[in-house]
């Protein structure tokens, strides 16, 4: 057999949910602190410092937990969809238990991204809900997250399970630009975004420094989450294995 | 960079938005929230039931039964 | 190569006839979907409005809506019964390429549901007041349409084949996928209401018709080999 090179070494460490778990363990003292004061210096400064939308007055103040969530619900189902590719391909454990820890973490930043976004447009444009391309497709993209975790729950064998969400995910991402450009085509009259990478921004730059901050909040908040997650999915997964069983006989748990 | 609003009430209120912040923020936070503590919750949860059903501790808790 | 055409080519066609003659056959409702499509749009009227204006401004959106439903209702049976007596097994074991059984129990579904409710489609626009330059356009949109619905809930079909009849699983998987294809059916027909020119949105759902003839049965196969513990 072909002895493994160095540089490899690491991905197939990654793949053992033991190692995984242990060395997690020890980012979560950091991770939880870290997380939580990024969100709340970003929502202090989102809320009370920054200065009022010309237009939008102080409800455009949402947009600090409404962009933030809906940009995270978007890159999550990425995530979802990469995991369960790569646990397709090179058969990883790991990334499956990581595909399914995500599901449930999109499907609750989906639904703030439009529960506030309902919020949101009732003092701006006077109503909770309009069919328009991104609103529905917010919705649509709950739909799928909602769908990986009942299909996860459904199908009893987990490896069974896993493969499947996965499939099930790949189509999905497929569909996503699809239903994404068809919804559009029917139907726009959002206003346009206001948040872009390529082209200058419309916000001010005293808006944009607590959004960057609440972005940032909301990664680290996001990869807490998902290490939280796929912890206690490994644990129940490998509850008779010996380590497990260690873990169990030391004093002090958690 | 100031505050935003004179007093307490003004920063509740926001000019009559304050009812739409407050609810989207109030919500989002508690789910937020609870996505961080249920799992971990479980997890101790987990935990435990693991250490009352594993034969060692049910062989301590006999030996004290028996003390 | 000759070989394999030679020998894949006639396992479709006989599964294909395989398929439509035991739904024909079987009493547990092949026609089904066709009766629920029309009960369905006969409550419209009596539930929205009996003006005919009114319907034929409807008539696409509704139409189109109980396709979708009618074909919803009906994908879970695509595979569950091959499952259910074990010959499904037999087709994952045996050394043909599973996508050609597959494929040929997709143009069966599509033979037994969507091109009937395609046939269909013309008493009820009658019924809605469709315009008549919409019949065109109607047809061929439901024709398209419906064999994408049968290719796509082929794929969800197979992953939730081993549930048994779950059918609330089956709509929430597969609802989302439909979505777009909805929506270049019923511009269509919308379109051809309004006088516009309307081979755009045609086109565009017989682009998706063509990817997913390719993908789907080879993602169904997939799916089914997972499912069934391969």
């Amino acid at each position: 057999m072909r002895k493994l090179g160095r540089k490899w070494r690491w991905f197939h460490r990654m793949g053992s949910p033991r190692w995984f778990y242990e060395i997690t363990g020890g980012w979560l003292p950091w991770l939880i602190p870290l997380a939580f004061s990024l969100l709340a210096i970003g929502l202090f400064w989102g809320l009370f410092l920054a200065p009022p939308d010309a237009r939008q007055g102080q409800s455009y103040r949402i947009i600090f937990v409404h962009v933030p969530a809906s940009f995270l619900a978007l890159v999550g189902y990425y995530v979802l969809a990469i995991a369960g590719a790569v646990g397709l391909i090179w058969r990883i454990k790991m990334s499956f238990i990581l595909m399914k820890a995500a599901a449930p973490i999109g499907a609750a930043l989906t639904f703030i991204a439009l529960f506030t976004g309902a919020i949101w447009g009732k003092p701006t444009w006077g109503t909770y809900w309009v069919w328009d391309a991104r609103i529905t497709s917010m919705l649509i993209l709950l739909f799928l997250y909602l769908g990986v975790m009942a299909l996860q729950r459904a199908l009893v064998s987990t490896d069974t399970a896993f493969k499947a969400s996965a499939i099930l995910a790949l189509v999905g991402t497929v569909n996503i630009p699809i239903i994404y450009k068809s919804v559009d085509w029917w139907y726009t009259l959002h206003q346009p975004a206001t948040l872009k990478l390529t082209s200058s921004s419309t916000m001010h730059i005293e808006m944009l420094q607590p959004l960057f901050f609440m972005i940032c909040g909301f990664y680290l908040f996001y990869m807490l989450v998902l290490i939280l997650f796929a912890r206690l999915e490994i644990l129940q997964r490998e509850k008779s294995s010996r380590w497990v069983r260690s873990l169990v006989s030391e004093d002090c748990v958690i | 960079m100031n505050l935003q609003f004179e007093s307490l009430f003004d920063a509740l209120w926001m000019d009559g938005h304050g009812p739409y912040v407050w609810l989207a923020v109030g919500i989002s936070v508690v789910i937020l929230i609870s996505m961080v503590f249920i799992p971990i919750w479980s997890h101790k949860q987990f935990l435990i039931n693991l250490k009352m059903n594993s034969p060692d501790f049910n062989k301590k808790s006999r030996q004290e039964e028996t003390e | 190569m000759s070989n394999i055409a030679r020998s894949t080519h006639p396992g479709l066609m006989a599964y294909v006839r395989r398929d439509v003659s035991l739904s024909i056959r079987s009493n547990s409702g092949a026609y089904a979907p066709l009766l629920f499509f029309c009960m369905v749009c006969t409550l419209v009227p009596i539930s929205i409005s009996p003006n005919p204006q009114k319907l034929a401004e409807l008539a696409p959106g509704i139409i189109w809506i109980m396709a979708l439903l009618a074909s919803l209702l009906s994908i879970e049976r695509i595979f569950v019964f091959d499952y259910e007596d074990g010959s499904l097994e037999q087709m994952l074991i045996a050394p043909n390429m599973m996508a050609f059984p597959v494929l040929g129990k997709i143009i069966a579904h599509w033979l037994v549901t969507g091109l009937p409710l395609t046939f269909l489609s013309p008493a009820i626009g009658l019924m809605f007041a469709l315009p008549n330059n919409a019949y065109g356009p109607m047809i061929l949109s439901l024709a398209a349409g419906t064999a994408y619905l049968s290719l796509v809930g082929a794929v969800i079909a197979s992953l939730t084949v081993s549930l048994g009849r779950g059918g609330f699983l089956i709509s929430l998987l597969a609802v989302p996928l439909y979505m777009p294809i909805l929506v270049f059916g019923t511009s269509t027909v919308t379109y051809a209401v309004a006088k516009m020119p309307w081979s755009a949105p045609l086109a565009t759902m017989g682009a998706m018709l063509a990817i997913a003839l390719v993908l789907c049965p080879l993602l169904a196969s997939w799916a089914l080999r997972v499912t069934n513990g391969g």
